[in-house]
């Protein structure tokens, strides 16, 4: 039962995929990409992943949003060219490519442990050592606070400098005109 | 038997990256990206599942049988990561709209600013 | 915006704050963390920002100050590791150290240094994407293309 529903969500999240990629009105593609991060929300609430899942959902509404306002304030339809039968050259090298990729990411993946049986060697240990070393009964923020604080210090400074970007890239005032 | 439900974030990541190929859209490019960066999240989430265990957080007088939760500290980084991208790159598709009129990168090259 | 929204928004944007903050500072205890809490502190100001208009929202949370006070929670951030290479707990003298004591599990003061750094990530993150959002969406161009959506 539990394979049967999260094989049927992981198909509806490629269809709204595919949707996204080939609808030319602006709209409705953005409406279906917020379909896809609503759908992979709940594969990972099936994963037994709440933090993951509300970090999903959180950035996936901002993300809506941004892109809505955006869409709306420019251009909202998709108006270049529609490809005729005999310039193929885009989708045959990309099919081409797709071939190649699978086969050598199915010979990559037989190495890989089966699903459902993780190796879990640093984890293990990092689980047994929550409650004595720091105290904190959410294993998550544990670990991303306290045994992996660097990463999250650099992910601060992405932060302030993407805010820094933005401003920058959105002055007022360009160069002066040349005359 | 069980590998194939790999194969579906591969799929979307193959689903992302013809869209950054074969589209001439600005905006179309940037869904792209973000299909892609979806891809790469299942696929982490995906390698830490584990077979009848429950949510990685402590509860008083529980089973102590955990999923695997170094993943599920990696991705909310990676997610921030590709949201800040995202962001900068819809800043300078704003600013390239209001300098040439549209957004069909095939007029941007022959228009002279 | 419609006067059922306008009514409805006034309702519900200091439950959403609220909300936030709980999430921040359980965060240790509970699933969600910094970033989550920080999001939904930055969707209340930027929900005030879509419905009531620019000016007000910068009457209550101007947009320069909120950038000020998100590179204030960066720079602490840094000041708080520089704690822990002075060696306040004997014989662990490195960066971003736990040298809080840690409490009994399963209540609010525990977990070490986790809270503290659990609030200043939630209050870069908030301020940080409000004053983002600000700058992005409500831009005046040089066409004329004009304001909120």
């Amino acid at each position: 039962m539990f394979a049967i529903l999260l094989v049927s969500i992981l198909i509806f999240v490629l269809i709204m995929a595919a949707l996204a990629v080939q609808i030319r009105d602006l709209m409705s593609s953005v409406m279906a990409l917020a379909g896809v991060g609503f759908g992979l929300a709940i594969v990972f609430l099936f994963l037994s992943a709440p933090e993951v899942m509300t970090a999903q959902l959180v950035l996936e509404v901002i993300t809506y949003v941004i892109m809505i306002s955006v869409v709306y304030k420019t251009s909202k339809l998709d108006k270049t060219r529609k490809y005729s039968v005999r310039e193929i050259s885009p989708a045959a090298a990309m099919f081409f490519f797709a071939v190649v990729f699978i086969i050598f990411s199915i010979r990559g993946i037989k190495d890989l442990p089966i699903f459902g049986e993780p190796l879990m060697r640093a984890s293990s240990l990092q689980i047994a050592q929550t409650i004595s070393e720091i105290g904190a009964t959410n294993i998550v923020t544990a670990i991303l606070l306290d045994f992996r604080a660097w990463n999250t210090l650099m992910e601060a400074f992405v932060i302030i400098v993407m805010i820094v970007g933005v401003t920058v890239i959105l002055r007022k005032k360009g160069r002066k005109v040349e005359r | 038997m069980s590998i194939l439900i790999y194969l579906f974030s591969i799929l979307l990541f193959l689903i992302g990256l013809y869209c950054i190929v074969s589209k001439e859209n600005l905006l179309k490019i940037v869904i792209g990206i973000k299909i892609m960066g979806y891809g790469v999240s299942l696929f982490f989430i995906l390698l830490g599942w584990r077979r009848d265990s429950s949510a990685p957080i402590i509860i008083k007088d529980m089973a102590q049988n955990f999923v695997d939760p170094l993943p599920q500290a990696l991705i909310p980084a990676i997610m921030v990561i590709s949201l800040a991208a995202t962001i900068l790159m819809l800043a300078t598709c704003v600013r390239l709209y209001e300098k040439y009129g549209t957004f069909d990168i095939s007029k941007i090259k022959e228009l002279k600013g | 915006m419609d006067k059922t929204i306008r009514i409805l928004t006034s309702y519900v944007i200091g439950l959403i704050l609220i909300f936030g903050f709980y999430v921040v500072i359980y965060g240790h205890i509970l699933p969600g963390e910094g970033f989550d809490g920080g999001m939904l502190i930055a969707s209340a100001f930027i929900l005030c920002m879509i419905v009531y208009g620019r000016d007000e929202a910068k009457k209550r949370v101007n947009i320069s100050s909120a950038l000020v006070v998100s590179a204030i929670a960066g720079l602490l951030l840094i000041v708080v590791g520089f704690l822990g290479l002075i060696g306040i707990r004997d014989g662990h003298q490195f960066f971003l150290d736990n040298f809080l004591p840690q409490g009994d599990p399963h209540y609010l003061f525990s977990g070490g240094i986790v809270p503290v750094l659990n609030v200043l990530l939630g209050v870069l993150v908030g301020f940080g994407f409000y004053a983002l959002f600000g700058y992005l969406v409500v831009w005046r161009g040089e066409r004329g293309t004009d304001a909120e959506p």
